[in-house]
């Protein structure tokens, strides 16, 4: 394989409304699900989540957590669907997800099948959630989101990835070889952060946002003690055929070449697992004290211990990984890879040698640069330690998703960061699914006929068939099928939910 | 789409540093650490500034930016920035 496979991003917002600390945060969270899909003319009471087929308790070593174990929040399954705003939850005309969970708006993209489309919906979901907060705005105070990962007071809210991953591949390997990856990759793919330690408790300045939340190397859990390597084994597909790796540990990017190296840099080491490549040990004594010990030094010349006694800088085990990809890529695919790929290790080429030669020289392409280099000119103009709060309010407004003052969307409209999607292309993505998956099916059904939608979920497709008086489940369980190849004339051409329904079944799309 | 860049392809892989040792002995003190728990920061340092972070000249029309649009009471912003816990 390539840096090529299904994939998606799961993102969590950061929300509050402007003056009113106390302000009920799921009912905010209701509230810019709602914004977005009466904008945008999608009714929340149709359009629901199946949860049929959802296991958040499944662990992928190979058992399941008790119910009576699992935390409250670990039950993402068991939620009422009602009028209730806090559980709002819509499936949007991209594919993509828009729901409240727990506290927070989250845009959980449609899957895609490279990380350059990865970017593009990811862009689509920071403008899904500024088009929620114009509309919200139309009633002060109104309603702001940042697209970031901490409140620096001690609590964190995530950005996944999901990665499809052959089942064949014992998981035992993802943890050997991913563990060392997700202790470094931070240094070319950190969202930065103002504070050391989960409550900002020291002053500083730190490459990612998420590190100092981990506290464990593997486990099932998402909203404590949470692990390196998250185990959750819901494949959302066929289960004998995949697995869906679920990676908790990423920030929020707003960069570009950040995000596309984020997802392209862990999909090409996972072709290396899974295709048994890598046959070196490169695990770390310690991965939860390194992690954090890489995050506390923007320097980058903090070294990690390997358990053979090896002590290596972040950016010489990441030049590593990059070149056993590249040898990976030479040997496998004759050193002509696929555009996606190529685009991929260019970047990452790119962004080690900026590193190494001067950290603060990757400030077009990574957001922890970016954000320091612009802290830095902050500080020195105004004198400040880092322990001035007009720091940390520099460092939540740096995500504020509004055009005119989120302070990484000034540095951007100045040229200053390497852009690798034009808004026109993530404002299309908006409401355009990808044409490559299933997406393209749960999109495309819903803006052609959102009355009959009674229920979606990334696995099936609820139909209402008017005359029926029982719903039609259409399972989804490849999502490489469902594409605009497979199904887009007969969506196109349908005149209505009848005829749709008929073409299905008629080419072997749909049951009987 | 094409990335203008496509026709690069791939570098060729650079000799490994691995055999080398990077870090002089002083530095290590920090990995000395338990790997358990959230991390309260309680031992980490405070870090520095990478060497090369000066300003550079032109970036101060952005700073102009940020002045004109940066929250102005600070303090209570941060303060009113409260999440709750997510995943």
């Amino acid at each position: 394989m390539t840096v090529r496979r299904v994939m998606g991003i799961e993102t969590e917002y950061g929300v509050s409304m402007p003056g009113v600390p106390t302000a009920n945060p799921m009912v905010l969270s209701g509230q810019v699900v709602t914004a977005y899909a009466r904008s945008r003319g999608i009714r929340s009471t149709r359009a629901t989540w199946d949860y049929a087929t959802e296991a958040p308790l499944r662990d992928a070593r190979g058992f399941d957590m008790g119910r009576d174990l699992a935390h409250p929040s670990q039950l993402t399954d068991e939620w009422v669907l009602d009028e209730d705003p806090t559980m709002a939850n819509v499936v949007l005309t991209n594919g993509a997800r828009l729901y409240v969970d727990h506290a927070h708006p989250e845009y959980s993209s449609p899957e895609v099948t490279n990380p350059r489309d990865a970017v593009v919906w990811d862009r689509a979901g920071e403008l899904v959630m500024r088009e929620a907060v114009g509309v919200l705005a139309g009633s002060p105070p109104g309603v702001n989101l940042y697209k970031n990962n901490t409140d620096g007071k001690g609590s964190s809210y995530g950005t996944h990835e999901n990665y499809l991953m052959s089942r064949a591949t014992p998981f035992a390997d993802i943890v050997a070889h991913l563990t060392p990856f997700f202790v470094v990759r931070q240094v070319m793919c950190g969202a930065g952060r103002v504070g050391v330690g989960v409550d900002s408790r020291l002053p500083g300045y730190q490459v990612s946002s998420r590190s100092d939340f981990f506290e464990t190397t593997v486990g099932l859990e998402t909203t404590l003690k949470r692990p390196i390597i998250n185990t959750r084994d819901e494949p959302h597909a066929v289960p004998e055929k995949y697995r869906r790796l679920h990676v908790i540990i990423g920030d929020a990017n707003q960069c570009d070449v950040a995000n596309l190296l984020k997802l392209g840099t862990t999909s090409l080491v996972l072709a290396m697992i899974e295709d048994g490549f890598i046959t070196e040990d490169l695990s770390l004594t310690a991965p939860v004290a390194s992690l954090r010990a890489v995050s506390h030094d923007p320097t980058l010349t903090t070294a990690v211990e390997l358990a053979d006694g090896r002590r290596l800088m972040a950016l010489e085990l990441l030049e590593h990984y990059r070149d056993l990809a590249a040898a990976y890529l030479d040997e496998r695919h004759g050193g002509t890879p696929d555009e996606d790929t190529a685009e991929v290790m260019h970047w990452w080429g790119v962004v080690l040698d900026h590193l190494r030669a001067d950290p603060m020289s990757a400030a077009r392409e990574v957001d922890w640069v970016a954000k320091l280099a612009l802290l830095e000119g902050y500080r020195e103009r105004h004198g400040l330690d880092w322990g001035d709060s007009r720091l940390r309010a520099f460092d939540i407004q740096w995500s504020d998703v509004r055009a005119e003052k989120g302070l990484f969307h000034t540095l951007a409209a100045a040229g200053r960061v390497e852009s690798l999607v034009g808004e026109a292309q993530a404002a299309d993505a908006m409401a355009t699914p990808p044409e490559d998956t299933r997406a393209w099916f749960r999109g495309r059904c819903l803006a052609r006929f959102p009355e009959a939608v009674a229920a979606a979920s990334w696995d099936s497709l609820i139909l209402e068939v008017p005359g029926q008086t029982a719903l039609r489940r259409i399972p989804m369980l490849e999502p490489l099928r469902g594409t605009r190849e497979h199904v887009g004339d007969i969506i196109d051409s349908a005149a209505d939910v009848n005829a749709l329904l008929d073409g299905l079944v008629a080419t072997g799309e749909a049951p009987d | 789409m094409t990335p203008p860049y496509a026709a690069t392809g791939l570098r060729a892989p650079r000799p490994s540093t691995f055999e080398e040792d990077p870090m002089p002995s002083q530095e290590r003190s920090r990995h000395d650490r338990r790997d358990d728990g959230p991390d309260d920061g309680a031992d980490a340092p405070v870090p520095a500034a990478p060497q090369g972070a000066a300003v550079d000249s032109d970036i101060d029309g952005i700073l102009d930016e940020i002045d004109g649009v940066l929250e102005s009471n600070a303090e209570e912003f941060v303060r009113g920035f409260v999440q709750k816990g997510g995943q």
